[in-house]
């Protein structure tokens, strides 16, 4: 018996030696004083893009709330399904607190109305709080850039665009909070954490 | 004092049983684990769960099951094709349509039987078990 309560104590305390951590800033930062003591980070820069809908988000439609983006295009052969799929796994707990973004590399053939089709055919039925949006070339570029991930045409990739499969959690106030990778079961799982850690922070 | 220096034994005891049970049971899970998925399952999980799921069952309306698949009961004779180069285009599995491209692998004979006999004969699927000369037969008459 006694022994049954120490090793449950032990257990107990593995639990609770982990520290409530605070997310990190991303982005390009600016030195900001005159010892160059204090880092700021610069937010997302001003961005429109149209979603599934034809209407048009920026800046504005996302403020005040997280959000998570990806790069995708709905006739991608490889990797975005099963990024498509991860992305379910955390829409499905965070929907009502936490936006979500897939921009389309391929603004060529998605237009709005293949942005629709594909969003439904995944099961989101309207762009409350998942848009799939498109954009200009060099607006996407652009974007990728402010993410700092890649995403960028490749006629000898399988499918055409060449486009890492990371996740980005972009916090309230449109500051980079964190980079996953969507293709990896464990950088998923870390990435459903960190959002329960940053809903907390608000 | 003496009482003392015995319960400090008893201590010490008590946590090495308790690291030896911890120990214990990450072994055993460790090898049931790796009893339980064997090079034909590892295959499929490796080259097409991430779209097609754990238990074949598809992804919503994007990507077509593999589990009680009337079109892959339908088109045995295409299986080892469609792995190695693909498929595109409308297609109609259990009375949905599905238009999505899929990329070819590249996995050599003996992985693809695997994978075929593999999905054959899970999740409810009860589909003949091919040989490998099945496999390379189809494969020198892909379309
Ligand atoms: C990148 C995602 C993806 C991967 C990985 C993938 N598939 Fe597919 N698969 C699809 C899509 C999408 C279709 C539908 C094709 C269409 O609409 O023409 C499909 C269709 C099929 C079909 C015919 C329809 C059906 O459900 O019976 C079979 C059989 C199939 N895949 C087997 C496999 C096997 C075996 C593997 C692993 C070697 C695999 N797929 C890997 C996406 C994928």
């Amino acid at each position: 018996m006694k022994s049954i309560l120490f090793i449950l104590s032990i257990i107990f305390l593995f639990s609770c030696t982990e520290k409530p951590k605070e997310l990190p800033f991303y982005g390009m930062s600016v030195v900001n004083s005159p010892l160059g003591l204090d880092t700021i980070f610069n937010p997302l820069p001003n961005f429109e893009f149209t979603n599934q809908m034809g209407t048009k988000v920026n800046n504005e439609t996302f403020m005040g709330k997280a959000f998570v983006a990806d790069f995708f295009f709905t006739s991608c052969p490889g990797i975005c399904p099963k990024m498509t799929r991860n992305m379910l796994k955390i829409y499905d707990i965070y929907k009502e607190d936490v936006n979500f973004i897939s921009h389309s590399v391929d603004p060529k053939r998605d237009s709005v109305e293949k942005l629709n089709t594909y969003a439904n055919k995944v099961g989101i039925k309207n762009a409350e709080t998942w848009h799939f949006v498109r954009a200009p070339k060099e607006e996407i570029s652009k974007m990728a850039d402010t993410y700092m991930v890649i995403a960028y045409e490749d006629s000898t990739v399988s499918g055409g665009f060449e486009h890492g499969g990371q996740f980005i959690l972009v916090d309230e106030n449109q500051f980079v909070r964190g980079f996953y990778n969507g293709l990896d079961d464990e950088s998923v799982d870390r990435l459903i954490t960190d959002i329960k850690l940053l809903l907390k922070e608000e | 004092m003496e009482n003392e220096i015995q319960d400090k034994k008893g201590m010490k005891k008590t946590i090495l049983v308790a690291f030896a049970i911890l120990i214990g049971f990450f072994v055993i899970s460790k090898i049931l684990s790796s009893i339980s998925s064997d090079p034909a399952q590892q295959s499929y999980e490796k080259h097409c769960a991430s779209c097609h799921g754990v238990n074949g069952e598809g992804l919503k309306d994007l990507i077509p099951p593999l589990a009680n698949a009337d079109w892959l009961l339908e088109n045995q004779d295409k299986f080892a094709c469609i792995i190695k180069n693909g498929i595109s285009g409308n297609l109609v599995v259990n009375g949905k349509t599905y238009n999505q491209a899929m990329d070819g692998k590249n996995l050599n004979d003996v992985q693809i039987y695997n994978i075929i006999n593999y999905i054959n004969q899970s999740w409810g699927n009860d589909i003949a078990v091919i040989t490998t000369e099945d496999v390379q037969k189809q494969l020198l008459n892909c379309k």
